[in-house]
């Protein structure tokens, strides 16, 4: 029921329809049902049948369109169902109900029709792809690399196989480790290696004797400098952007907290006591009960 | 010649018998080929490969009562070398129908011959748009013959997952089939009941 509240939809007339029928509805309702039904194709339609169900239980009309809105409004289509069967219709492997209710459904049904027809055309050309004439020669080929010819080597037969890099790759790293030894072992104590490495150096001697010290240690302390600076901006820019980032998530969060809160007031009950109809006239009734 | 005579003549070596074998299954063994193969020439590398390797296993060979069930498990795991060989699953698009000869039809009636060509062509491109595991379970079941029983064993799958990936492969098939046909594919609901 959208947009206007007092106006019936097709769900308002499938549940007061015997109801309606029946008068035992109030004039207001009945009235709204009644201007429903005068547009509507489908209800005018679940009407006759109903009413005609009712006068004639057998004068159901076999109608398309009418079948498709009660599998719409209840099981959906059965196409579904139909197609998971059709493979055992087609290798006779159904019980006979189901042969009984999928034969009824594919006499209504053209899509599932073609499908098995597909499916049947399949089991008789399948077999007919089992055999193909290879080119010419082939069997001479084939002859000729196998009466006479002599078997490759062992180790062609290796590298031919699939996973023969990856094989090669793993023996290469063993022995590779076997014969080298251990690869990080190189780098244990490098650290002290290296000291004793720079103390070699006559740096300091060769520094004075040149008398590049004083300048050399000026430059040095001029590039710690600039790098402290920089460094000193870098992380002053990263505080900047991460309370930024810390202030949009908090108004964020906030945000959502008022959207759920306001939600959590609105009072759903009440809104929709609006579309429920009024009780019947004369006794009151459960929706889904039958009488 | 009866297949155990013949297969216990390959055994033996005899040149003769191991020609016959050839042209006796070669067909058969090419069609198999060309589902995993990229174009003809791969078709026709891949299918000599089968034979050498069942020319360096013929002392190994089964009995010819469960013979070809094994021949074409072998033949599988060749073409699965080179797929894997070549780091990828066999491509939707190998061989163009256009390609195979074979697919026409040699009835005598060029009109029905015509038809029957059109039909297998039509079929065989269907095949070709399966996806890998839907392809091999037709190939098996339903172009080479196998049983159930057998391709479970062969591709380590439960009896009941090869039924129902059957199923679905033949339905997918037939979905293929339709759409090429210009019929569109048959959804659920697509039906006019």
């Amino acid at each position: 029921m959208s947009g206007d509240l007092n106006r019936a939809d097709c769900a308002f007339v499938d549940r007061w329809l015997e109801d309606w029928l029946a008068g035992r509805l109030d004039p207001d309702v009945a009235g709204r049902i009644d201007e429903h039904v005068a547009g509507c194709e489908r209800c005018r339609q679940l009407k006759a049948v109903v009413a005609g169900s009712e006068a004639d239980a057998n004068g159901a009309p076999e109608d398309g369109a009418f079948l498709s809105a009660v599998m719409d409004q209840t099981t959906g289509s059965p196409c579904g169902r139909a197609e998971t069967l059709l493979p055992g219709l087609v290798d006779e492997d159904l019980d006979a109900d189901s042969r009984e209710i999928l034969q009824a459904h594919l006499a209504h049904c053209s899509g599932c029709s073609r499908l098995l027809a597909a499916l049947q055309e399949a089991q008789r050309v399948l077999p007919t792809l089992a055999e193909f004439e290879p080119p010419l020669g082939f069997t001479q080929r084939v002859l000729g690399a196998t009466v006479g010819a002599a078997p490759p080597p062992w180790w062609l037969r290796v590298l031919a196989r699939p996973r023969a890099s990856l094989e090669l790759a793993y023996v290469g790293a063993v022995l590779l480790v076997v014969l080298l030894g251990n690869p990080v072992a190189a780098f244990t104590q490098a650290e002290q290696r290296a000291s004793q490495l720079a103390g070699a150096v006559p740096v300091a001697r060769l520094s004075e004797q040149l008398g590049v010290r004083d300048a050399a240690t000026e430059i040095v302390a001029q590039v710690l400098s600039m790098a402290t600076s920089v460094v000193n901006a870098v992380q002053t820019e990263v505080a900047t952007r991460l309370n930024e980032a810390r202030a949009l998530v908090q108004a964020v969060q906030t945000a959502i907290a008022n959207a759920i809160a306001w939600i959590s007031n609105i009072d759903i009950s009440q809104m929709l006591g609006r579309d429920q109809a009024p009780p019947p006239r004369g006794q009151p009734t459960e929706p889904g009960v039958r009488r | 010649m009866q297949l155990a005579t013949l297969l216990e003549r390959c055994r033996q070596g005899d040149e003769l018998a191991w020609e016959a074998f050839v042209r006796q299954y070669q067909r058969r063994l090419y069609s198999l080929a060309t589902c995993y193969a990229t174009d003809a020439d791969d078709a026709r590398d891949l299918a000599q490969d089968i034979f050498v390797r069942l020319y360096r296993t013929r002392k190994q060979w089964t009995e010819a009562d469960v013979f070809v069930p094994w021949m074409i498990r072998v033949a599988r795991n060749v073409c699965l070398d080179r797929v894997r060989a070549r780091k990828a699953r066999p491509p939707a698009s190998d061989i163009p129908a256009e390609d195979l000869a074979d697919l026409a039809a040699t009835s005598g009636n060029p009109d029905e011959d015509y038809g029957v060509a059109m039909r297998r062509r039509l079929f065989y491109r269907a095949l070709r748009r399966l996806t890998g595991i839907s392809r091999e379970i037709i190939l098996l079941k339903d172009i080479q013959g196998l049983q159930i029983e057998e391709i479970a064993s062969m591709l380590h799958i439960p009896l009941g997952t090869v039924k129902s990936r059957s199923n679905r492969a033949r339905l997918e098939l037939a979905r293929n089939v339709l759409a090429l046909q210009g019929q569109g594919p048959t959804t659920s609901g697509g039906g006019d009941q």
